[in-house]
């Protein structure tokens, strides 16, 4: 007003330009904002998959932390009369040696075929069961005789030598 | 000057001064007046969420306390809980008021969530309320299980044994998912530090977020009414400050009173130590929260129709749950036939997982 008054002419205040984002105006099929905003969205997927590697491989665990073995030897036959059996570890595996009441010796892998719990001999009922969930096998072949396991219990070969009883995988070298 | 002030006031006017000058202290209190409670016959459901809000301050102050002694190791933690029962100084009772806490907060939040389910709270707006809570109970149950493995006593190891091996039945990434929980696999201390890390860190963390937005969307929503007593055209309500919060306090001073002469009186046992050679013992079993599902997976077939039993057991288990997740779509309070049909799936879902329970503690 002063200065309106000293020069005696009505100042004209100049507004900077605006400037207009829409992208009607520009002609564009999209918007800055859009563009920008759809730019941090892939960035910040890009930096998330690039951490998630790094993150994910020291959380995984080691590829295999199993023990295995060719050969153990159980013990002296003596030790296992006939009706008799034992649960033992080869190497990582559970396992179970039965000495039936007919004289056979079977071993297998413990492991229930259904959910992975471990199986034991019932000597008074002549099977295989696992309390778990009931599964029931043949404690001559390890075929599944009732309940829910999908399949029979995997093998392990039982043989006497020198009088101990040696337990191996089914196939020379192969996993047990 | 400060000083003569505070001589004048008594020291809480003091204090209510100093922090609403900091904190909306009055707005909070004015909003706390302001809410109300529907009063009604069916109102006794309301007090089940204070209950479990109880409990989570109970099974996080005596986890911390267990801290202090527990050592999470495959070897040492047997002893070390051992040393908690027979040794410490009541250790016996924050032991036992941790587990026996874990056990009685699952079966309230069960039953906040058929009580919440009954009275169709489920619907619009609260569906997000709706699934924090879902969201609440599957926490619940993922720190029983993990929890569950800490003693390290046999009942521990083949639940873990059997619990990871039914995730990792899941098709496609089962196996994946059973080896990154497990840390390797056996179960073993890579197991241990991993279950150890998720009860005590992760899913603390978890529980607090999802329990701050279930308690933040009742306060935008404010607390449901029954179908019934929207339709009344004289309703009761009650202030929540001071009325519903002083009955409030009386019932979490009933229920500790209760929690502690159950803990007093049946101690919660610890089994014997594990052998990993060892068979599962006669007469296994989860917790009575995982038996239905327990139940479902032991009288499954070896195979049905064309599929592998156990996979059909946990298709029909995870189909039963997902009903919970999809009521507050189906149900909408639109369609009265509907709204019928729910209820009716509540109670035929409640009777089956009490059938199934029951049969699984039948072993």
């Amino acid at each position: 007003m002063m200065m309106m008054m000293a020069t005696g002419q009505e100042e004209k205040i100049e507004t900077p330009p605006t400037f207009d984002y829409s992208a009607e105006t520009a002609g564009e099929t999209m918007s800055r904002r859009l563009f920008m905003g759809g730019m941090i969205g892939v960035f910040g997927a890009v930096m998330a998959a690039v951490a998630a590697g790094p993150l994910l491989s020291y959380l995984w665990p080691p590829k295999s932390t199993a023990i295995k073995i060719d050969k153990l030897v159980l013990g002296k036959v003596a030790e296992f009369p006939a009706g008799t059996s034992k649960n033992f570890k080869f190497g990582s595996i559970p396992a179970l040696f039965i000495h039936s009441p007919d004289g056979s010796m079977h071993a297998f892998n413990a492991t229930c075929s259904h959910l992975g719990c471990t199986v034991q001999y019932q000597q008074a009922k002549n099977n295989i069961y696992c309390a778990c969930h009931g599964g029931t096998y043949d404690p001559a072949t390890g075929n599944v005789v009732a309940g829910p396991p999908p399949e029979g219990l995997h093998k392990l070969l039982a043989s006497v030598e020198a009088g101990e009883i040696v337990i191996r995988p089914e196939k020379a070298g192969a996993k047990a | 000057m400060a000083f003569e002030t505070f001589k004048k006031m008594n020291l809480l006017k003091f204090g209510y001064d100093w922090l609403n000058q900091r904190v909306p202290l009055e707005a909070a209190i004015k909003f706390a007046t302001k809410k109300e409670v529907p009063v009604h016959k069916h109102s006794i459901w309301y007090y089940m969420g204070g209950i479990c809000m109880l409990f989570v301050v109970l099974q996080l102050v005596t986890g911390l306390l267990l801290m202090v002694h527990y050592v999470p190791s495959y070897e040492g933690a047997y002893q070390s809980v051992m040393a908690i029962n027979n040794k410490i100084p009541f250790g016996w009772l924050i032991r036992s008021m941790h587990s026996w806490g874990a056990n009685l907060f699952i079966a309230i939040l069960v039953i906040h969530m058929f009580s919440t389910y009954f009275m169709k709270a489920y619907r619009s707006p609260r569906e997000l309320t709706w699934f924090s809570g879902l969201g609440l109970i599957g926490l619940a149950m993922v720190f029983g299980f993990t929890g569950y493995l800490l003693p390290m006593d046999e009942m521990a190891f083949f639940a873990t044994k059997v619990g990871v091996d039914v995730a990792g039945e899941a098709p496609f990434i089962g196996e994946l998912v059973a080896n990154f929980v497990r840390g390797g696999e056996e179960v073993g201390q890579a197991t241990m530090n991993r279950f150890f890390l998720i009860h005590v860190c992760a899913l603390p963390a978890a529980l607090m977020g999802a329990l701050g937005l279930h308690l933040l969307l009742i306060q935008i929503h404010g607390i449901s009414e029954p179908e019934y007593f929207k339709k009344l055209s004289i309703k009761k309500y009650e202030k929540f400050f001071p009325d519903f919060i002083m009955n409030d306090m009386f019932v979490w001073g009933g229920v500790t009173l209760l929690f502690l002469a159950i803990v007093c009186l049946n101690p919660w046992p610890l089994g014997p130590t594990i052998d990993p050679s060892a068979p599962a013992p006669i007469g296994i079993k989860p917790e009575w929260y995982f038996l239905s599902q327990f139940q479902v997976l032991k009288l499954m077939p070896s195979q049905f129709l064309f599929f592998e039993g156990a996979h059909v057991a946990m298709a029909i288990i995870g189909a039963a749950a997902s009903t919970m997740v999809l009521i507050p779509f189906l149900d909408t309070g639109k369609n009265p036939t509907i709204s019928k049909l729910a209820t009716i799936w509540g109670v035929v879902f409640l009777i089956a997982l009490g059938v199934l329970t029951y049969m699984g503690l039948q072993v």
